[in-house]
């Protein structure tokens, strides 16, 4: 049921893909498409300079019509306790549905910040699950080793 | 319809211009036996249980006092420095005032109230009495007579008055043209000056301060019969002059005055005002009706440095009717005076004050502020344009009604006054603002992105204010008459509009992080639209004074104590701020003592106006600092005008010598007192030959040159003085035909 579910909703209107993302619009979360999962959680994110928690923080799991590959947007996202807080986009995330658990993959990626590439924060090692309600992953970005913990929001 | 007696009418309205007393020369009267009419009251102003000077025309025309700001000192307590430009008509009174927004002092003239503080600061001719209440007089006069009234009158068609061509000249290449007349039912008056100025814009290498401006004058009087008069009196006063004589204060120093943007005032007011006066067996009526137009247009250079930060337009064209209708009785005679009334009027102001932050403008007020909230190796935010303008457009309506009563019972001595006024006043504004912009964040954003970043909304604010009044006179003798009053006055609200620049600028650098999906830990601070309405300041005063007439010695004395509530004060708010905003602000209190002594033995003249005034902070705390007990900033401890004169007759012409001593201070600059100005004096001198038809003089202000600052001010963490005016010699020749 879950499985039918999930199809449903990866047959739903597309985003357009990660490499024609448009750099001249904002990234807000009334602009990612309907068939996008929200997400509530806490991101924690150990920088060289201190360990830096983001609570009730929300992400969103963008998908691509006809793709198994995902774009993951983390809003109002803090890296270090000396950064602000910012909207992020990891493109080009491998989503992959075993027995009730949906892997998410990703060797490298550059994420998107203030609509343009930060090759600086370069994603690797990104390794996440979905298994019911709950969203988990942890990923690096640049030097900083980051994970997520969350839940669904309805 | 029943005719009305104009012969009791016109003889009354003489009384008021032909006066007698044998301290006519002496340059305030207070209150000479025969007549001085306030507006309003239905007594005359000798039986009134409050504070009164009243400036004749000779003393008006022998001091030059062809403006409001002359006035300074000269009526005790009154403070109205000269700076700025004439849409900085600032009035201290009693210790209360601000340097913006609404005054403390009501304008009236030939009984017409002037709606617009911008309109406070113009030329005169013609006028002959210049009648100041000093204290609250809301119960009469409404909104904005908190620390007094100015009630200006013109001459009638009715006076006996001499065609009069008057010509000045002097230091700054200052001419000033004036002239007089009556014809039939008409009294006409027009006047012109012209100044070079008085302060050079060391940046510029020319004067900062030109000024032009003509005053036109029309009053047409008609007694239909002997019971109804109708009057309509029309002004318009055109300007155009630089202004805004800053200079810049380092290192213990006033700079020069340094600037490099457009600045000056251009303004148009005219005012037509109707009035009816009728005489009815039981019941005397007076009512009033007003259409008052304002048009102008400023341009500061908002930095007043050399550099180009930002500068300001403020245009405004601005249109209020007024109405006030009263019914008194017409027995004088009888113990029971009563007065009722009604006041309304509506005002319409189309407001447009742009700010364009100029480009290093941009660099230090946005940029340095933006990317202090972003660690350097993250990026910079980099704003490409040269000019940013930030466009705020106003449409401000405002509206009040008012009921009033006074009553006055005259018991054998004694006089008891007791009214109330039931006052309500409403205001709107719509606020329509723009910012405009193009920026990137380097090295992420290879390419600039434009971002528009509007405001737009409505905020509305409504008062209603109870204005009560009780005071008693008692005649101890034909020359001493005691008075004690307790009374109300308020101070109009309103809206801030100039730190609408401020909430664009900080709404500007929110929307560009928020558009680039950054948001900084500590969000930039501002106030918002709804933050910008101020409501009204309340002032009660207690008073008791003694006049005394003796022979050709007069003394008026008087003390007071008088308790502000929601005082409107100018604070700068939190965030960067380059604007001013006004709030109310706690609660103060001022007492003072003022007094008017005036001798005038024979040929000699002398007389005196002095006060003093302890203003003080009861309670203020503006978030960051508290300063309860500390002085009110710009309030005068002490004002002082001391003349003295001598007439010596040669034959049939008359040698007239004055000399005169000015004195105002001390002054606190801020809040928290570390700016101050001690007391300072200023001698002045007139000289005269004066034959039956005409006369020449030479006139002296500042002789002796003191120098000082009549005007402070923070913008930006600069502290800036506006100078007083230097030494001035005006010749002149006074002509009646």
């Amino acid at each position: 049921m879950k499985r039918t579910v999930f199809i449903l909703v990866a047959i739903a209107a597309a985003l357009v893909s990660c490499d024609k993302i448009e750099s001249d619009k904002p990234l807000e979360e009334s602009a990612v498409r309907s068939d996008s999962l929200f997400y509530s959680g806490t991101l924690l994110a150990n920088a060289s300079s201190g360990d830096c928690t983001t609570p009730d923080m929300k992400v969103s799991i963008n998908l691509t019509f006809k793709s198994d590959s995902v774009s993951i947007s983390l809003f109002k996202a803090k890296l270090a306790q000396r950064m602000p807080a910012m909207d992020i986009v990891i493109p080009n995330i491998t989503m992959k549905k075993e027995a009730d658990v949906t892997l998410l993959t990703s060797v490298r990626a550059v994420p998107l910040a203030m609509g343009n590439e930060f090759p600086a924060y370069t994603v690797t090692g990104f390794n996440g699950r979905i298994n019911g309600d709950s969203l988990n992953f942890s990923l690096s970005f640049g030097s900083t080793p980051t994970s997520f913990n969350g839940k669904i929001i309805k | 319809m029943r005719t009305f007696a104009t012969a009791m009418t016109t003889a009354f309205l003489i009384s008021l211009f032909a006066i007698v007393s044998p301290l006519e020369d002496t340059l305030v009267q207070q209150l000479p036996p025969i007549t001085v009419a306030a507006p309003k009251e239905c007594i005359q102003a000798e039986r009134m249980a409050s504070a009164i000077s009243a400036i004749p025309y000779s003393m008006l025309h022998k001091n030059s006092t062809f403006r409001p700001n002359a006035l300074s000192s000269v009526i005790p307590g009154l403070h109205i420095p000269d700076y700025g430009a004439s849409l900085t008509s600032t009035i201290y009174m009693r210790g209360l005032g601000s340097r913006m927004e609404n005054p403390v002092m009501g304008l009236y003239i030939d009984g017409i109230p002037v709606i617009d503080k911008n309109a406070y600061d113009f030329d005169w001719e013609g006028v002959s009495r210049a009648t100041v209440l000093r204290g609250p007089h809301g119960t009469l006069y409404g909104r904005n007579a908190m620390s007094g009234v100015l009630s200006l009158s013109t001459f009638s068609p009715c006076d006996d008055y001499r065609p009069t061509i008057r010509l000045e000249y002097g230091t700054a290449n200052t001419v000033r043209v004036g002239i007089s007349f009556t014809a039939g039912r008409n009294a006409l008056s027009a006047t012109f000056r012209h100044t070079d100025g008085y302060f050079r814009n060391s940046w510029k290498n020319e004067m900062c301060d030109p000024y032009n401006g003509l005053a036109l004058r029309w009053k047409w009087v008609n007694n239909y019969n002997d019971r109804l008069r109708l009057t309509n009196s029309l002004s318009a006063n055109i300007s155009s002059e630089g202004g805004f004589a800053y200079g810049k204060w380092q290192d213990g120093v006033r700079n020069p005055v340094s600037f490099n943007d457009e600045s000056g005032y251009k303004r148009l007011s005219v005012i037509n005002g109707v009035s009816l006066h009728h005489n009815g067996d039981r019941i005397i009526t007076d009512a009033t009706a007003s259409l008052q137009v304002l048009a102008d247009d400023m341009h500061m250079d908002q930095d007043y440095t050399p550099k180009s930060i930002f500068t300001l337009q403020q245009k405004q064209m601005s249109g209020a009717g007024t109405m006030e209708i009263s019914i008194r009785r017409a027995e004088t005679g009888s113990v029971w005076q009563p007065q009722t009334g009604l006041f309304s009027f509506y005002r319409r102001n189309s407001l447009s004050a742009p700010v364009t932050f100029m480009r290093d403008g941009i660099e230090t007020l946005i940029l340095n502020n933006a990317n202090s909230h972003i660690p350097t190796d993250i990026g910079r935010l980099v704003i490409s344009d040269t000019e940013m303008p930030v466009n705020s457009d106003f449409m401000i309506d405002s509206w009040n009604a008012a009921l009033f009563h006074e009553s006055v019972f005259e018991l054998d001595r004694w006089l008891i006054t007791a009214g109330v006024r039931l006052d309500y006043e409403g205001g709107t504004m719509d606020y329509d603002c723009m910012a405009r912009l193009h920026y990137r964040f380097e090295p992420v954003m290879k390419a600039d992105r434009e971002l528009s970043v509007p405001y737009k909304g409505n905020v509305s604010h409504s008062h209603f204010e109870v204005l009560p009044k009780l005071s008693v006179l008692f005649r101890a003798s034909s020359e001493i008459t005691l008075f004690g009053t307790s009374s109300k006055g308020y101070r109009a609200g309103g809206f801030n509009t100039q730190i609408f620049s401020d909430i664009l600028q900080n709404k500007t650098m929110t929307a560009t992080m928020t558009d680039m999906g950054v948001y900084p830990d500590r969000p930039f601070v501002s106030v918002t639209a709804s933050d910008t309405g101020y409501d009204p300041e309340t002032a009660w005063n207690l008073e008791l004074g003694t006049r005394i007439h003796h022979g050709r010695f007069s003394a008026a004395v008087s003390a007071y104590y008088m308790d502000v509530r929601n005082q409107q004060l100018t604070v700068f708010p939190p965030g960067m701020s380059t604007g001013r905003m006004m709030t109310n602000a706690g609660r103060s209190r001022s007492m003072g003592v003022e007094t008017e002594l005036g001798w005038a033995p024979g040929q000699f003249r002398s007389h005196l106006s002095y006060s003093w005034c302890d203003a003080r902070f009861v309670s203020f705390n503006d978030g960051n600092n508290d300063y309860s007990g500390n002085r009110l900033p710009y309030v005068p401890g002490h004002t002082l005008h001391l003349t003295a004169g001598y007439g010596f007759n040669i034959g049939s012409k008359t040698l007239d010598i004055d000399a005169s001593l000015r004195g105002e201070g001390p002054f606190c600059w801020n809040e928290s007192a570390t700016q101050k100005e001690p007391f300072r004096l200023r001698a002045g001198a007139r000289i005269a030959l004066v034959f039956n038809d005409w006369e020449f003089y030479v006139r002296a202000d500042n002789l002796t040159d003191e120098p000082g600052n009549s005007f402070y001010f923070k913008s930006m963490g600069n502290e800036f003085f506006a100078s007083v005016k230097p030494r001035t010699l005006m010749t002149g020749i006074t002509i009646k035909l």
